[in-house]
């Protein structure tokens, strides 16, 4: 019984860690530059071509 | 069955937290993704078209699928499915006992930057592809190995080449995966090497039948290489699965710091699982995941090394164009990648002290979706579906009506430009999806552009349109059109709209055609579908017209189909047996 416990916490754990790495992530995403500038016409951007 | 049961389970989650808006009520139209309600049989379908056969055979399974299930749950089945897959069969790579390291590799296999920059491209054929290596590896080591699995490996071939790519992907990975045992497997060798040229003869034929056409413009080569991302120069983004050559579909947790976070720790876990995989595997099994990883990274930094060498091949050789957007191969990279990141998660995870090592454990196998959460809803709503608007259904009726009464040829599609940014599709950039809506075989603009600099297209055919458009007017346009074996031209009045906002207003394009010669069968407020006068002077020579060559493109569609049928047929017998065993024991 106390290894399940055991196991769920630490489970619980890990998610937490992974939520907390997300929340961290998304922050520093919506700072993040924006898209590229697109044409109507392209299929795509990148540097080489700019 | 509750263990066997979780990968396919959290391989479920995951593509469901990935798609997001895309699995709602409509279609996904992103860059080269179109799918349509109906997408009707026609002949380009089989390759006798004068473009290039990029979606051969992926159009004709679809139009095949579509006559029994509709094209908006078709899509949704094919996208969903194939990250399910994807996540079940590299879950299988790990062997033993527990969870984790099954978990770990089946999340990185799912969520990793090829996956997400080819699903923002649109590229479903090659995640396809890439759902089905663990399957067709794991299968080809079995049949090294003496099994009789030769059926269930060329029915993963089929399935993962319904484009050139994803045929010469998954092909590399079985002959590997069967060459890898030496000489004892040399019988099952020429049968693998034998299926994958069956399966992949409809491209190859069609390909070759267009002739000089096949060659590409060298120019997109630097275009098409690795790029980098944010911090990660280009053979690091590579090394992470990454470094597509469009900026537009990265995903911004690339771009920032996160990117190189990611890389490390993914790296990192990965040289955990060396020591593991290199103690229990045995070797051929690493020579048959080694050996595609190394090919497909080199192919994938080969247009970013060595631009005048791939740029000379895609010039001078035909079928060498396949080479030019090589992070395509990072495919074959991603089997070994996410088996060693499992591994080395197990092993991290295994310290003595149990509970911070579940913990570790449970971190590691969600650090793929935390670094990259961007990914997830759709990638981050760039996947909505839409529903197309209802104009389509008409002009489609016009169109059909007017095939009913005897008039024929092919659609050509205005404005004479690749990409669409429509309104309903909420601004996102998507192939012109009129061609596959309206149910004739259509002549569309294959001039590639990327950030306003030009790639030529291959098609002859297009070529010539372009120069008529250039430098004809009215009477003497609409039969020259004719004799390119122009039947319809349907004009997209917003696409024409947008181009001219753009400052986009040359002749060339056909953005300001006037046909004061042909029936108007439809004019409304995003379409006009014109029936042309009919050719005087017959239709220009065709591929179609090269009869010898049309038989050679029957007999590579027949070689495919005897195959799979063969194949299918092979493995219901074996079931059949194997079903009869226990009974009869």
């Amino acid at each position: 019984m106390q290894r399940m416990i055991g196991g769920i916490v630490a489970v619980v754990v890990g998610f937490v860690l992974a939520g907390l790495t997300t929340v961290g992530v998304v922050n520093t995403v919506s700072s993040a530059p924006s898209q590229p500038d697109q044409n109507v016409m392209d299929y795509g951007t990148n540097q080489v071509a700019e | 069955m509750g263990l066997r049961a979780a990968p396919p389970l959290w391989s479920a989650v995951l593509a469901v937290l990935m798609l997001g808006g895309a699995l709602g009520p409509g279609y996904v139209l992103t860059y080269d993704m179109v799918w349509v309600p109906e997408l009707t049989m026609r002949g380009d379908f089989w390759g006798t078209g004068s473009s290039l056969p990029r979606a051969v055979p992926s159009d004709l399974v679809v139009a095949l699928l579509d006559e029994v299930v509709p094209g908006m749950l078709l899509q949704k089945a094919v996208l969903l499915g194939s990250l399910v897959l994807a996540g079940t069969g590299a879950a299988r790579l790990v062997r033993g006992p527990g969870l984790v390291g099954p978990l770990a590799v089946a999340t990185l296999y799912v969520w990793n930057p090829f996956v997400v920059e080819r699903l923002g491209i649109g590229h479903w054929p090659l995640l396809m592809t890439y759902a089905s290596l663990p399957w067709i590896h794991l299968c080809a080591r079995r049949l090294a190995s003496g099994e009789r699995v030769l059926p269930q490996l060329v029915l993963w071939l089929a399935f993962a080449s319904l484009s050139p790519v994803g045929g010469l992907v998954a092909g590399v990975l079985a002959v590997a995966g069967v060459a890898a045992s030496g000489r004892e497997a040399v019988r099952p060798l020429t049968w693998v090497t034998g299926a994958v040229a069956a399966v992949n003869a409809p491209w190859i034929v069609a390909g070759a039948i267009h002739g000089s056409g096949t060659v590409s413009d060298p120019a997109a080569v630097a275009l098409f290489a690795a790029q980098g991302e944010g911090v990660l120069p280009p053979w690091a983004a590579v090394l992470g699965l990454g470094g597509i050559w469009n900026a537009e579909v990265v995903p911004a947790s690339r771009t920032a710091w996160v990117g190189l976070a990611a890389l490390v720790l993914v790296a990192a876990v990965c040289v955990a699982g060396v020591r593991p995989w290199r103690r229990d595997a045995a070797r051929a099994d690493q020579v048959a995941l080694v050996v595609p990883a190394v090919l497909g990274l080199v192919l994938a930094v080969a247009g970013v090394v060595t631009p005048g060498g791939v740029g000379w091949l895609v010039a001078h050789v035909p079928g060498a164009g396949l080479l030019r957007d090589g992070t395509r191969f990072l495919a074959l990279a991603a089997p070994l990648q996410a088996l060693l990141f499992g591994l080395g998660v197990a092993r991290l995870a295994a310290v003595p002290a149990r509970t911070p090592g579940v913990a570790l454990g449970t971190a590691l196998v969600l650090a793929p979706v935390a670094l990259m959460p961007d990914g997830a809803l759709g990638i981050t709503g760039r996947l909505d579906a839409v529903d197309f608007p209802e104009e389509y259904a008409t002009a489609r009726q016009a169109l059909e009506t007017s095939r009913e009464a005897g008039h024929e040829g092919d659609v050509l599609l205005l404005p004479f430009t690749s990409y669409r940014r429509p309104a309903w599709n909420d601004g996102r950039r998507t192939l012109d999806p009129l061609g596959r809506y309206l149910p004739a075989d259509y002549l569309a603009s294959d001039t590639l552009v990327v950030s306003g600099r030009e790639i030529a297209g291959e098609d002859l055919r297009a070529g010539r349109v372009t120069a008529h458009l250039a430098t004809l007017d009215a009477g003497e346009l609409e039969q020259a059109l004719a004799d390119e074996g122009i039947g319809w031209v349907v004009a997209d009045r917003a696409a024409s709209d947008a181009l001219a906002a753009d400052g986009v207003d040359d002749d060339r394009y056909g953005t300001e055609v006037a046909l004061p010669g042909a029936e108007v069968l439809h004019r409304g407020s995003l379409l006009t579908v014109w029936a042309l006068p009919p050719s005087e002077g017959g239709a220009a020579p065709s591929p179609a017209d090269r009869r010898p060559l049309l038989v050679l493109l029957v007999l590579a569609w027949s070689m495919a189909a005897g195959t799979v049928v063969a194949a299918g047929l092979g493995l219901a017998r074996s079931l059949t047996r194997s079903r009869q065993m226990p009974r009869d024991g």
